[in-house]
């Protein structure tokens, strides 16, 4: 049971973890561009890659900032709000969050589709346009699993403040 | 109802969903969405569903972003808070306010560096506040000023959020990093000011600290060295015209990561930290771009921004007047909204306005974020002040409020000043590459 709680936990972390690692690689490439621009051997194509690299980390992070509830948001008001009203406005959050994300995944895959229909590649280092399309269709899929777990955890911690509150 | 209403009502009910908690930027997402349904149908939606993500993220030039983050996380795992803090102490700290003034230049070089306020604010604040503490002064003057150094760096390049304006308003993210320079230093100039000032009327607040001599100098300048000079190389690099933006970020990720290697900060617990940080950071604020995207595409097709341009225009008031009336509102939003969230939620509104005042969109945004800085030490939600108050430990909120004052005071003469001389901005872009 503890087990299944915790490997969607493990996979956003995993795919956090590789996408930072993609945007070490993003760094690494450009750093080396630089140097060998200076030297005469500039990296072919590093706009291609470094494009690549940035736009995986982005879309392998995003489950994290979900999960971690790392998105900017103001408590000031919810804050002077009744106790019994934050539970429902956090499962309203979670609600429009995951609608939102559940629709970009639809429509993306749908784009998706469409986009690499004619194997469309990029331009300077031919690398079909669906290795940047990936990404997206997994970070989008992973974020509901985010929100989902970030949901739990809220409401298990606003369970537990309940009996302080009522002594 | 006409379009431009339509849009002032999305405007509003993204600022009620984000007072009940909805993040920035889901509110401004589905905000965005439904209003664009309701213009052009659910075809329409679909459409900018399906490829609005993967454009908002796809373009080289966003590549900038987590460069410069995971240069400031490293940064901040490199020890240097104790370093620049030692380095400007053993110049100044002998004086009146010395330990004051210390915090707020630290501040600055640290915040320019790492990038996030916050994060300043707790790392300068865990080397500061004892060492005032030490030395006997006044908590309300040592917090508030740990809380409003905090606020330099956000305007210093390289700053995340001037990436941000930038990308948002199509303007030279290089340009806008070197006009911020003038105002970036002027701020931590008076915010120095304040502290003099206000430690001449009450001496009591900071006591002198002991005198160093040179061979303390010589041996903290000699920990940071490498710091300043990987800080000359990226900004350095932009003006020269020896790096776009990206690639002076991807050398600055490369030399922090080498800093907090060498220096033994980047333990095998910091480095996972280093890591989820950046993942955190850069996941929310590619999601803000998605989300300001959909609410982009909505607003536009509202016509709202002509809507207000027209309206400014027929309403007879001076360019100078609207701006001030902008600002205002930026420092009325900025007590309740984080700076991010405020500067995509606006910027597309307002930008147009500006352009259409004859204002440069560079001085804008460092105007912009300027008055973004002055939220985050503004209570009831001024973070930093919140911050401090954990950093200190033992300190009521109201202390750190007490003391804030003088500071939000300069902030606001500052503003003044850029007003007044737009060149403060303009004269370095001016004279780059």
């Amino acid at each position: 049971m503890n087990s299944l709680k915790s490997l969607p936990r493990a996979v956003v972390i995993a795919l956090a973890t590789l996408g930072v690692l993609a945007y070490a690689a993003a760094a690494l490439v450009t750093f080396a561009d630089v140097i060998g621009r200076n030297l005469g051997a500039p990296i072919e194509g590093v706009v291609d890659l470094v494009q690549l690299f940035v736009v995986t980390g982005a879309w392998l992070v995003m489950p994290f900032a979900f999960q971690s509830a790392a998105h900017v948001g103001v408590d000031f008001v919810i804050n002077m709000l009744p106790k019994s009203l934050a539970a429902p406005l956090r499962v309203f959050a979670a609600a429009v969050a995951l609608v939102l994300v559940g629709l970009m995944l639809w429509y993306g895959f749908d784009t998706f589709k469409m986009r690499t229909m004619f194997g469309d590649r990029s331009q300077q280092l031919g690398i079909p346009i669906a290795w940047y399309w990936y990404p997206l269709l997994v970070g989008l899929a992973a974020s509901l699993v985010g929100i989902l777990v970030h949901l739990f955890d809220a409401l298990k911690s606003e369970k537990s403040k309940k009996p302080e509150i009522h002594a | 109802m006409t379009d431009a209403t339509l849009g002032l009502l999305g405007f509003v009910a993204a600022l009620v969903l984000i007072a009940l908690g909805l993040p920035v930027a889901v509110a401004m997402g589905a905000i965005g969405v439904i209003g664009y349904w309701w213009l052009n149908g659910w075809m329409g939606a679909a459409y900018i569903l399906g490829s609005s993500p993967f454009e908002a993220i796809f373009p080289y030039s966003f590549s900038v972003i987590p460069l410069f983050v995971m240069m400031g996380v490293f940064a901040s795992h490199a020890g240097l808070s104790r370093s620049l803090f030692d380095v400007i102490n053993s110049f100044i700290g002998h004086r009146r306010g010395g330990l004051a003034v210390t915090t707020v230049g630290a501040s600055a070089f640290f915040g320019a560096i790492c990038g996030s306020s916050l994060a300043t604010v707790a790392t300068i604040g865990r080397v500061a506040l004892p060492e005032m503490k030490r030395h006997g002064y006044d908590e309300s003057l040592s917090t508030a000023t740990v809380a409003a150094g905090g606020t330099l760096g956000v305007l210093i390049p390289p700053s995340v959020l001037l990436v941000i304006y930038g990308l948002l308003t199509q303007s030279s993210i290089g340009q806008l990093f070197i006009g911020a320079l003038i105002p970036g230093l002027l701020g931590a100039g008076l915010y120095a000011l304040a502290i003099m000032l206000k430690v001449r009327l009450k001496p009591e607040l900071a006591p002198r600290a002991e005198r160093m001599g040179w061979g303390a100098r010589l041996k903290f300048m000699g920990q940071i060295w490498p710091v300043v000079l990987l800080f000359a190389l990226v900004i350095g690099g932009i003006y020269l015209g020896w790096f776009s933006p990206t690639e002076a970020a991807a050398v600055g990720a490369v030399g922090a990561f080498l800093l907090a290697l060498i220096s033994g900060g980047l333990t095998f617990d910091a480095l996972k930290a280093s890591v989820f940080e950046t993942a955190g950071l850069t996941g929310m604020i590619f999601f803000i771009l998605i989300g300001a995207a959909f609410f982009n595409f909505f607003l536009e097709n509202t016509g709202l921004p002509q809507m207000l341009i027209g309206l400014i225009q027929s309403s007879g008031l001076s360019a100078l007047a609207v701006m001030v009336l902008i600002l205002v509102f930026y420092v009325v939003l900025g007590c309740f909204m984080d700076s991010m969230s405020m500067i995509l939620l606006t910027v597309p509104l307002l930008a147009p306005v500006a352009l259409e005042l004859d204002y440069n969109l560079v001085w804008f945004g460092i105007v912009v974020v300027t008055v973004a800085e002055i939220g985050l030490i503004t209570p009831p939600i001024g973070m930093n002040l919140f911050v401090v108050q954990a950093a200190a430990g033992n300190v009521q909120l109201s202390t750190v409020v007490r003391g804030i004052l003088p500071f939000i005071l300069a902030d606001f003469f500052r503003l003044a000043l850029l007003v007044a001389f737009p060149a403060l901005v303009l004269w370095l872009p001016g004279a780059m590459f």
